[in-house]
């Protein structure tokens, strides 16, 4: 397959997904304001609590 | 190389404006921070959740997704629709990560830079690969093991790294996210009392660790964990070798002088590359090659 047909392919898709998102009420801000209300355990993993 | 003074003057101008584009970026992402209201870019870069910003980078928001056993449909989008069309371009103009490379390889450009081959390149972005890999396998069954309704018991499992993975260890992460919150937290000065060294964490420690080796990636080799290890930089690597927008080089300008290798922070052997488009998983349409070049050869292309 040709490289702007995978480029094409590739942005098809993703305009899939996002239409999905869209729908499904997934999109921002509403959910992924909710998911980053606080930072991960990941990422304050180690550091001492005041 | 002799280098003609109109392309070095270019050369300079144009990373110039890509420092302030990247620092402009950088605000934008956290505009908690200046009380302007919060932002909801998803980008694909590698940028964490600060606690002065409202979103975070496409591969954080999918770690962070799929330990809640929601399918990403936002980020896994962000990577496909921006990777598709731009290639790279956010790892050279957006990503903060990639500013803070740029920033420690310009204080440090006296120290002499070392230029790995092709064959490293090729093997350390396989490590890359796997690291990529990796998280993203662990973060998926823990994502099925929790839509299954196994929170708990994965939870209790993975610890630190059930929600973000790559988080526990990125130097991302540990630079934009874990000392800013140290020094919210009042608890950075742990670290320099001798009678508390003892007492901290180990994966603060192995945290540390990571950090330091980066940045003594970054100063030898230019954008190393960009060019090998970033996930972000792998993913939209693999997207960008196809993508609509990239570089190309003018077959009957160019004269194989070289300067485009020899400025290109990735170290892409453009020449090596077909002349209608450098297809490099490596390349991030930073344009230093076309600013250099004198014969006006390199070219931006669009499909």
């Amino acid at each position: 397959m040709k490289s702007q047909a995978k480029a094409v392919l590739a942005i098809s898709v993703g305009i899939i997904l996002l239409a999905i998102a869209i729908s499904t009420n997934q999109f921002l801000p509403d959910l992924i304001q909710e998911l980053l209300a606080e930072l991960t355990r990941s990422a304050t993993a180690g550091i001492p609590t005041p | 190389m002799a280098w003609h003074k109109k392309p070095k003057t270019n050369l300079t101008k144009l990373r110039f404006v890509r420092i302030i584009v990247q620092i402009i970026m950088f605000f934008l992402l956290n505009l908690v921070f200046f009380e302007i209201g919060a932002n909801w870019l998803v980008l694909p870069i590698n940028m964490p959740q600060t606690i002065f910003s409202s979103s975070e980078g496409s591969f954080y928001l999918l770690q962070r997704m799929l330990s809640q056993a929601i399918i990403p449909l936002i980020p896994l989008a962000s990577f496909l629709i921006i990777g598709g069309i731009f290639g790279r371009l956010f790892c050279a103009w957006a990503c903060p990560f990639g500013l803070f490379q740029d920033i420690i390889g310009l204080i440090t450009s006296w120290i002499k830079k070392y230029e790995p081959t092709h064959s490293t390149n090729t093997s350390m972005r396989q490590i890359g690969e796997l690291v990529t890999g990796g998280t993203l396998l662990i973060s998926t069954f823990i994502g099925i093991s929790v839509g299954l309704g196994n929170q708990a018991d994965v939870e209790a499992a993975f610890g630190s790294f059930f929600e973000q993975p790559w988080a526990v260890l990125s130097p991302a992460v540990f630079l934009f996210t874990a000392i800013p919150v140290m020094v919210y937290w009042g608890v950075l000065g742990e670290f320099f009392r001798i009678e508390n060294l003892g007492s901290i964490d180990i994966l603060l420690w192995i945290r540390l660790v990571v950090f330091i080796v980066a940045i003594i990636m970054i100063i030898y080799i230019p954008r190393g964990w960009c060019r090998w290890i970033c996930p972000v930089g792998i993913i939209m690597g693999r997207l960008g070798e196809h993508s609509l927008i990239g570089v190309g080089r003018n077959i009957t300008k160019c004269n194989h002088c070289g300067l485009c290798e020899d400025v290109c922070p990735m170290g892409v052997q453009i020449l090596s590359h077909p002349a209608e488009r450098v297809r490099s998983v490596h390349c991030t349409n930073c344009l230093d090659c076309i600013a250099i070049c004198d014969e006006d050869a390199m070219e931006l292309k669009i499909l």
